[in-house]
């Protein structure tokens, strides 16, 4: 459990703009994934959740410039993703990780049959497995979800978005990769089928026993999802702790304030206090904190270095706990 | 579950009258062009010396009445038919297949050489101005000049506007998601051209086949009025050719011209007709309000 699948070091990532704009999606993130662990990344909309995935699973735009390392481990072999081509990349792709993509409801052909789009995954990616054994693979694997196998004829535009987002995490696992990539796996879907795909994401995971990594924004799907959970701010993970640690005792005022912004039912009615404001450089380098800005607590050192505070596997970077 | 080929078949059928009246009138010219015109007798194969009567105008014998040489012109114009479908429809077919291959792959790897490249290619042969090099080059190749020359000759140009547009539909298709999944999913670009594109463009495709085989047909006529085209094989263009040549106008023989026009017409408007149709059952607001106008919607 404690042997380490994913480990990245010092990763920067720019976005480039326009001639020398550059926008930093990603600022210094160091980051370990234990094996089989099902880990999460939380942070609002534009902290750098999806950049971060874009470059684990190398599908990150030709405007991206990256530094760093990112240390993937397939068959007690590193693979670092960065310096691999795109021939060596693919035929890591699906057997050392797969992806369910951001939007994955729009991630299946809508004019191609569902079995037809497996297939053309499978075939292109397994060639020890003839058709009909691809065949009995889909259908079991989708029996074993409780999908009856009539739904493989199905176009992908008839299915619900419910089903679809089912179909796309069946893709994504019926090959059984080591380590499989959620991309805000339950984004836009009601409350009902976001539990039942959280339900498949866990059962996936006991049964595969591969390691999972989540990024939403959604703080509760993380609660009921993970084991563990990284918070990221304005590119920069701010907090790490396993996922009851956090919820019961989060650090970083970063974190308090995106726990407590879930609403809750029968919670007090009224209005918002706004007592943040928005900083309007969270995208760049800054001296010391990114939060401070918006932070009611912040102090003056916030504004020079950034103090990292560990007990155990919680770690938050904050000069509030600096002793 | 029905077939949804012939569902929107039978949808274009019931609804739209343009379709059904182009389809009617160009299954008619193909039956009369690749039908009836292999019963033709021989000395009415090629514009030349008939042994019909001299320009007598349409009798139950000869209903499209005959030339200035006395041939039957009601077979020399199903011949002429025949080949300038012939001609539209290759010329159509090759410039399709050349747009799709290089709007495809310009349109794929737009972001880099090979992209570039193709861009500049296909945007020279669009500003290329073609009637003056057409012309040219059926001079030039005039001792060899036949219905698949010309297609061919013609083809040189007439890929070049729908590959540009189709490179502008393949770069919108790209930032799909289902495109990133297909390339995630190490599918190779010739399956996901087949998979993932094509399905996307083949109605956009048929259209512009359309367009292309009405513009050749057109293009053919100008070449054969310059004299540039094989002059003594029966097509539209040298029908007209001969009709001017002879002065049928002024010596009245009005019906070799009106005969080849209404045929003219009545192809390229039913070519036209099928096109819009089409491409406006395409377009799923103006399908859905004439489906709904016509109650179809509320059956099916």
């Amino acid at each position: 459990m404690n042997e380490k699948v994913i480990e990245i070091e010092n990763l920067k990532a720019y976005y480039r703009i326009s001639g020398n704009i550059n926008v930093l999606a990603l600022d210094d993130i160091n980051l370990e994934v234990k094996k089989g662990e099902f880990a999460g990344i939380a942070g609002e909309s534009g902290s750098g959740k999806t950049s971060l995935l874009k470059v684990l699973t190398h599908s990150f735009p030709s405007s991206m410039e990256i530094k760093g390392k990112v240390v993937i481990n397939f068959r007690d072999k590193n693979f670092d993703v960065l310096t691999l081509n795109e021939d060596q990349i693919q035929s890591l792709r699906w057997k050392a990780w797969s992806y369910v993509p951001q939007a994955a409801m729009n991630s299946l052909n809508p004019m191609a049959k569902i079995k037809d789009i497996f297939l053309e995954t499978l075939e292109s990616n397994d060639k020890t497995m003839n058709r009909d054994e691809f065949r009995k693979k889909m259908e079991d694997a989708f029996e074993n979800v409780g999908l009856s196998k009539q739904f493989l004829n199905f176009y992908a535009s008839r299915l619900s978005g419910g089903m679809r987002q089912r179909a796309i995490i069946l893709l994504a696992t019926i090959l059984k990769p080591n380590i499989i990539f959620l991309d805000e796996p339950t984004t836009g879907l009601d409350l009902i089928t976001q539990k039942d795909v959280i339900q498949l994401l866990q059962n996936m995971h006991d049964e595969l026993n591969s390691t999972f990594l989540l990024v939403t924004h959604d703080v509760s799907v993380h609660a009921q999802a993970t084991d563990f959970v990284h918070i990221m701010y304005a590119g920069q993970i701010v907090e790490s702790a396993p996922t009851k640690e956090l919820f019961h005792n989060p650090l970083h005022p970063y974190t308090k304030e995106l726990i407590n912004s879930v609403p809750i039912i029968g919670g007090k009615r009224g209005r918002i206090e706004q007592n943040i404001r928005i900083s309007s450089s969270i995208a760049n380098s800054v001296q010391g904190c990114k939060f401070k800005d918006r932070c009611p607590y912040a102090i003056p050192s916030c504004g020079k270095y950034v103090y990292t505070y560990k007990k155990g596997d919680h770690e938050v970077k904050c000069n509030l706990y600096e002793s | 579950m029905r077939n949804s080929f012939i569902d929107n078949i039978s949808n274009l059928l019931l609804v739209y009258r343009g379709f059904t009246f182009g389809i009617i009138i160009l299954v008619v010219l193909l039956f009369l062009g690749f039908g009836l015109s292999n019963f033709a007798p021989s000395n009415d194969l090629l514009w030349g010396m008939g042994n019909a009567p001299f320009s007598i105008p349409p009798t139950f014998n000869y209903p499209f009445g005959t030339t200035t040489n006395g041939q039957n012109l009601f077979w020399l114009l199903m011949i002429a038919i025949k080949n300038s479908m012939l001609l539209g429809f290759l010329t159509g077919a090759i410039s399709i297949a050349i747009a799709t291959i290089m709007g495809f792959l310009a349109g794929r790897f737009s972001s880099g050489i090979l992209g570039d490249l193709l861009n500049m290619i296909i945007d020279s042969f669009c500003v290329i101005p073609g009637l003056p090099v057409l012309l040219v080059l059926a001079f030039a190749l005039k001792n060899y000049i036949n219905v698949v020359m010309i297609s061919l000759i013609l083809s040189i140009f007439g890929w070049a506007w729908p590959s540009k547009q189709m490179r502008n539909i393949v770069m919108n298709l790209n930032q799909k998601q289902f495109i990133m999944t297909s390339k995630f999913s190490g599918l190779n670009t010739w399956k996901t051209f087949l998979h993932d594109y094509l399905p996307y463009v083949l109605p956009w495709l048929l259209i512009q086949f359309l367009g292309l085989v009405n513009w050749a047909i057109g293009m053919e006529v100008t070449i054969a009025i310059f004299g540039m085209s094989n002059m003594s094989v029966p097509t539209i263009g040298t029908s007209i050719y001969w009709a001017y040549t002879n002065q049928t106008l002024l010596l009245g023989q009005w019906w070799w011209m009106t005969f080849t026009l209404i045929l003219t017409i009545l192809l390229m408007l039913s070519i036209y007709m099928v096109s819009m149709s089409i491409s406006d059952y395409l377009n799923p607001r103006t399908r859905l309000t004439r489906l709904q106008k016509s109650k179809v919607l509320e059956e099916t």
